[in-house]
C-alpha cells in the first residue's frame, strides 16, 4: 500500500484517481500511526514551502517518515512542493527542509530566460540523466506538465535523475536511494504519468 | 463569398462579411437594432443590478455553507475572467472553486496573470491539463476539415471541464464572465459555430482524425443544458452583466492590485487563439473578429466609429512576426510549415459540410430568447 500523505494542503485527488484507474493499492492519512503501515509514501504538495513545512512538523508527519524513510528504508516520493521538502531549505521560505537529499531549492533565474516568464507552466520534454527506475518507459520528449517557479539545485550532481530545459537546463527529478523526487505533475501528465506512478509503485 | 455587394453599418463597423447581416432604411445592421430593441431595455448595471447582485450572492454564500465551495469559475487569464475573480472573491466575498484548463496554447503573460491574481488572492489553482497528443490530433482534424471554427478543441474542453467539474464537486453556481458590455455583438455562427453540438466535433475527427479521443472532456448539450440546469438545480451568474464594467477600467484595476498586463486584443490570451483570430480568419476567410469587438465597444459607448475603422485598416496580425508565429504552431502542431500553408489555402468548407445538429441549438437559444435568459442569439 502507497501511503499518500495529506497534511491539508495539494490537491491529492487527481493523484488518487490516477492510482485507482491503475489498481494500484493506496489509503490517504495524516495520521502518524496510520502511515506507519505503508510500505511507501506520495508526499504531494501544492501550494509555499514554510507553510507545508509547518503543517507537516506540526501533525507529527516529520518525526514519523524520519523513521520510515531513513531508517526502514521505505521508498518515498516526493511531487512539486513535496520534492522541494526533500531538500535542506529553500529560497522561498525560511523553514529548514527534510534534507534527505542535499541541495537547496532556488528561485528559476528570469535574467537567462530568452521568455522571462514564471511560473514555467505547461507541457516540457525531460532529458532523464542515469537509469533512473522512474523513468522506465517514459517517451521523454512527451515529457511532463510542469507548473513551478522554484526548482531543486541539487548539491551533488549524482542526485539529480533529470532535468528539464527552461531558459537554463534545471534539475526536475532527484533520486538517492529510497527517496526519490519530481518537479513535474505526474497527475496531470497523463501516459507517461501514468507510467512514472506504475515504475513507483513497482519498486516495492 | 456571396455575390453580395459590400455594405458596413452606419452605425458599427460589421459589414457584409457577415453573410446574414441585414441593414435597414438607414443602413443601421440587425446586430444594432437587436441590442437596441433586445438587450438594452434588460440592462441594468445600476442601483437595480447592484440589488440583484446583493441578492444573488447571499444565496451562493447560504448554497455554500458547511462546503469547501460556494461556486466555481473558469480562469483563462483573460480580461475577463481575471476581473471577475476579483470582484467575486475581493469584493463579494464568494469562495470559488478556481480552475484553469491547460489545452497547451497558453501565451506566457496568460500564465503570468493567472499565477498573479490567484497567489495575491491566495486561492488554490485547478488545473486541468488536456492530453497534448490528443488535443494536437484533434485540432489538426480542424485545419483539415477546412472548417473556419479551429478553436473549438480548445473552446469544447474548457465548457466540458467546467460542467465536469461543477458536477463532481456539487456545485450550484456557475460564474460566468460573459457580458453585455464587451461582447454584445455576437460572432456569426458563420465564422465560429456552436462549440458543443457533439454531433459536428465527432463527425470531423471521425472523418480527420488520427486516434480516438479516450481522455479528452466531451460534454453533450443534454448534460450541461438540461441534466445539470434541470435536475441537479446548477445556475449560471454573470455578475459582470449587473455592474458598471467597462474594458479599461477593468484592466485598470487588475494592473493596479495585480500587475497584471493586458493583451493585444481579446482572445489573446492563447497563442493559438492570437493566430487564429488574428491571421488565419481574416486573411482565409474575411472574418474579423475585432469588428464584433469594436462594435460591441461602440454600441456600449467605449469605442468610437472612426477609431475602430481606423484600427480595422491595420492588420489585426504583426507582420513582422507572422513567419515566426506559423512556424511555432506548425511545429507544435508537428507538422511541417508547408503543410500548415497548405490547409490554409484549401477549399473553404463551413459547419454545414459536416454533420450537425444546427436546428436544436437555435431552437434552444430561441427558446432562451423568448423566455427573456438570453438577449442577443447567435445568428
Amino acid at each position: 500500500m502507497i501511503g499518500i500523505i495529506d497534511y491539508g494542503s495539494g490537491n491529492v485527488a487527481a493523484i488518487m484517481n490516477v492510482l485507482r484507474r491503475k489498481r494500484i493499492a493506496h489509503f490517504l492519512s495524516g495520521k502518524p500511526s496510520e502511515l506507519a503501515e505503508a510500505r511507501s509514501y506520495i508526499l504531494p504538495g501544492v501550494g509555499a514551502f514554510d507553510p507545508t513545512m509547518e503543517a507537516l512538523t506540526r501533525s507529527g508527519i516529520v518525526a514519523a517518515l524520519n523513521e520510515q524513510v531513513l531508517e526502514k528504508r521505505k521508498n518515498v516520493l516526493g511531487i512539486c512542493v513535496g520534492m522541494h521538502l526533500l531538500a535542506e531549505g529553500s529560497d522561498e521560505g525560511m523553514a529548514p527542509g527534510l534534507g534527505w537529499i542535499r541541495g537547496r531549492v532556488r528561485r528559476i533565474e528570469t535574467a537567462r530566460l530568452d521568455r522571462p516568464k514564471l511560473p514555467h507552466m505547461g507541457w516540457n520534454s525531460v532529458s532523464p540523466s542515469g537509469q533512473s527506475p522512474l523513468f522506465r518507459g517514459i517517451d521523454a520528449d512527451r515529457g511532463f506538465y510542469f507548473l513551478h517557479s522554484y526548482y531543486f539545485a541539487a548539491a551533488d550532481q549524482a542526485d539529480v535523475a533529470a532535468r528539464v530545459e527552461y531558459g537554463e537546463a534545471m534539475p526536475c527529478a532527484v533520486e538517492r536511494g529510497n527517496v526519490f523526487g519530481v518537479q513535474f505533475h505526474p497527475e496531470k501528465s497523463h501516459s507517461n504519468g501514468t507510467r512514472l506512478f506504475e515504475n513507483f509503485a513497482e519498486l516495492g | 463569398m456571396t455575390d453580395r455587394p459590400y455594405q458596413i453599418c452606419t452605425n458599427c463597423v460589421m459589414d457584409t462579411s457577415d453573410s446574414q447581416i441585414t441593414f435597414d432604411e438607414h443602413g443601421v445592421c440587425d446586430h444594432c437594432r437587436g441590442f437596441e430593441r433586445d438587450v438594452l431595455p434588460k440592462w441594468h448595471p445600476d442601483e437595480q443590478g447592484r440589488q440583484e447582485v446583493a441578492r444573488t450572492v447571499e444565496r451562493i454564500k447560504r448554497s455554500g455553507e458547511g462546503k469547501e465551495f460556494d461556486s466555481i469559475l473558469g480562469m483563462s487569464g483573460g480580461l475577463d475572467s481575471s476581473y471577475m475573480l476579483h470582484l467575486v472573491v475581493k469584493e463579494f466575498g464568494l469562495r470559488p472553486l478556481v480552475f484553469h484548463v491547460d489545452g497547451g496554447w497558453n501565451s506566457d503573460i496568460a500564465v503570468n496573470n493567472i499565477e498573479m491574481l490567484v497567489g495575491k488572492l491566495g486561492l488554490d489553482l485547478y488545473t486541468e491539463v488536456i492530453n497534448w497528443e490528443e488535443m494536437r490530433d484533434f485540432q489538426l482534424a480542424f485545419f483539415k476539415a477546412g472548417v473556419p471554427h479551429l478553436d473549438i478543441p480548445q473552446d469544447h474542453a474548457f465548457i466540458a471541464t467546467l460542467y465536469h467539474f461543477a458536477n463532481k464537486h456539487g456545485i450550484k453556481y456557475i460564474l460566468n464572465g460573459g457580458n453585455i458590455s464587451t461582447e454584445c455583438v455576437r460572432n456569426p455562427k458563420e465564422w465560429l459555430y456552436y462549440g458543443t453540438d457533439s454531433a459536428q466535433l465527432k463527425d470531423i475527427q471521425r472523418q480527420f482524425g488520427t486516434r480516438n479521443l479516450k481522455s479528452y472532456p466531451f460534454s453533450s448539450i443534454l448534460f450541461h443544458k438540461v441534466y445539470l440546469r434541470y435536475l441537479r438545480g446548477v445556475q449560471v451568474f454573470k455578475p459582470l452583466n449587473l455592474l458598471p464594467y467597462t474594458k479599461q477600467q477593468a484592466i485598470d484595476t487588475l494592473s493596479r492590485e495585480y500587475g497584471w498586463k493586458a493583451y493585444p486584443q481579446k482572445h489573446f490570451e492563447s497563442r493559438f487563439t492570437r493566430f487564429y483570430e488574428g491571421y488565419w480568419l481574416p486573411t482565409r476567410f474575411g472574418y474579423d473578429t475585432r469588428r464584433v469587438q469594436f462594435s460591441s465597444l461602440i454600441l456600449t459607448k467605449q469605442m468610437s466609429r472612426e477609431d475602430a475603422l481606423r484600427a480595422l485598416e491595420q492588420p489585426a496580425y504583426d507582420p513582422a512576426t507572422i513567419d515566426d508565429d506559423f512556424e511555432y504552431i506548425a511545429s507544435k502542431l508537428r507538422i511541417p510549415v508547408d503543410e500548415l500553408r497548405r490547409y490554409h489555402e484549401m477549399p473553404r468548407k463551413t459547419y454545414r459540410d459536416y454533420r450537425n445538429r444546427e436546428w436544436m441549438f437555435d431552437l434552444g437559444a430561441r427558446v432562451l430568447k423568448a423566455i427573456g435568459v438570453e438577449g442577443a442569439t447567435k445568428r
